[in-house]
């Protein structure tokens, strides 16, 4: 923590929001009112108060968070599903209609356009400059043709996407730190410095409150 | 009066003589064709974007034969009573459906069918919000119409036109956005339709055929 604590505010990526997001009340079988979180909510709440209650700012821009309101809200919510999370937590033994599925994801969205309100929450109007984003696309293609790069970037995922390559981009921007959860993006964090593509990228599991 | 014939791509091409145009018909080929009328030597071309075998099969579901070949069997065109006549492209599925005429109980039936075909395809679609919202409010519409069936009433008879809009429409966005586009689906904003299912929602309480989603118990929420 003590290294985001000398910027006047962090990045946030779209999962960093949903996770903070992710706290709603849903009924169980019997009628019971539960309180459904992700893995991460916990520690996304922790990391943010401790960010606020220093008085940082914490940004986003645009298309991240739309990403995570129409995107990662559904992802979120079956990934949680097919861990099994929801049913524990909701007592359920048959499958779930279609339409507690909708319930919880519009709770779910509902909780994070509340973050919106916040004080200390801005979604940032930033849009990368299409050349920039070339560049940084260009520098991927070399990571992954180095044999000893390409190690760092985790089985099954491609290049990042357009939206993590602008937060990046925002990142150098704003002269502000970028809390991700994508291990592209931050097992490459001194490279993409020394280039200018960044502020600098942290992990948001390995920020210690 | 409604006219079908074959398009030079052999496309189910609706002409409605009335009220439109054909290349409004065309434009717009998820419309429900409302009725036929069927003259004695007219043949009508149906026409899915599906293979034959489940032409055929859907064919057989309504005792059309099973000589398809684009033709319906004399013994239909011969009949000069109206048919409905449900058609949707929107995928490899059986989706050519005939019923007799009776467009109270009919049209709730059709629309059911159509719905559990929306709920198909959004199935295939990656998680998002928009898949999510198409799945439960298909799904919700679903239950309303099994409740709807019976009445008669003006009240129901507005709801039931409501949710064949509302079908209308997501039918549609299903096609577009099915060959093409999926990945873009998702960023769709469907904020009209979610609008319009809230209504479905809010009518169907006031009619005490469903409670609105948020007010349902979770345990009538749960499939086996």
């Amino acid at each position: 923590m003590k290294h985001l604590l000398g910027y006047a505010a962090v990045i946030y990526d779209a999962n960093c929001i949903v996770y903070q997001s992710f706290s709603i009340v849903e009924h169980d079988m019997l009628g019971l009112p539960v309180r459904l979180e992700s893995p991460n909510t916990t520690r996304a709440k922790q990391v943010t108060r401790a960010l606020v209650n220093n008085k940082k700012g914490i940004s986003t821009i645009r298309r991240a968070f739309e990403e995570a309101e129409k995107i990662l809200v559904g992802k979120a919510l079956i990934s949680l599903i097919e861990e099994g999370t929801i049913h524990r937590q909701l007592r359920i033994k048959g499958k779930l209609d279609p339409m507690l599925k909708f319930r919880i994801t519009k709770n779910l969205r509902t909780e994070l356009s509340q973050i919106k309100q916040q004080k200390w929450f801005v979604i940032s109007a930033f849009f990368a400059d299409p050349t920039r984003l070339e560049q940084v696309r260009a520098l991927y293609r070399e990571f992954c043709l180095s044999p000893e790069l390409s190690k760092r970037i985790p089985g099954g995922k491609g290049d990042p996407s357009d939206v993590d390559i602008s937060l990046l981009l925002f990142s150098a921007d704003s002269k502000h730190p970028l809390l991700t959860n994508d291990e592209e993006l931050y097992n490459f964090d001194s490279e993409l410095r020394a280039k200018g593509f960044c502020e600098c990228v942290r992990a948001f599991r390995s920020v210690k409150v | 009066m409604i006219l079908a014939q074959k398009s030079v791509f052999g496309r189910f091409d609706a002409r409605v003589l009335n009220n439109t145009t054909p290349l409004y018909a065309a434009a717009k080929p998820f419309e429900v064709v409302e009725s036929v009328d069927w003259q004695p030597g007219q043949s009508l071309f149906v026409y899915a974007l599906t293979t034959l075998p489940k032409v055929r099969q859907a064919m057989q579901i309504f005792d059309w034969g099973v000589s398809v070949t684009g033709r319906v069997p004399e013994r239909i065109w011969k009949n000069t009573e109206p048919i409905i006549i449900a058609y949707s492209t929107v995928c490899a599925a059986v989706n050519v459906q005939a019923r007799s005429f009776n467009p109270q109980v009919r049209a709730a039936e059709l629309c059911a069918d159509r719905l559990r075909e929306v709920m198909r395809i959004t199935e295939r679609f990656a998680p998002s919000y928009n898949q999510i919202l198409l799945q439960g409010a298909a799904s919700y519409c679903l239950r309303v119409l099994s409740r709807l069936d019976e009445k008669k009433d003006e009240p129901s008879k507005q709801l039931l036109a409501r949710i064949r809009k509302f079908t209308n429409q997501v039918e549609s966005i299903c096609d577009q956005y099915e060959k093409r586009y999926e990945a873009s689906f998702s960023l769709l904003n469907l904020q009209v339709l979610e609008d319009q299912f809230d209504m479905i929602q809010a009518e169907s309480a006031k009619l005490r055929l469903l409670p609105l989603l948020r007010d349902i118990p979770t345990k009538e929420l749960v499939r086996p």
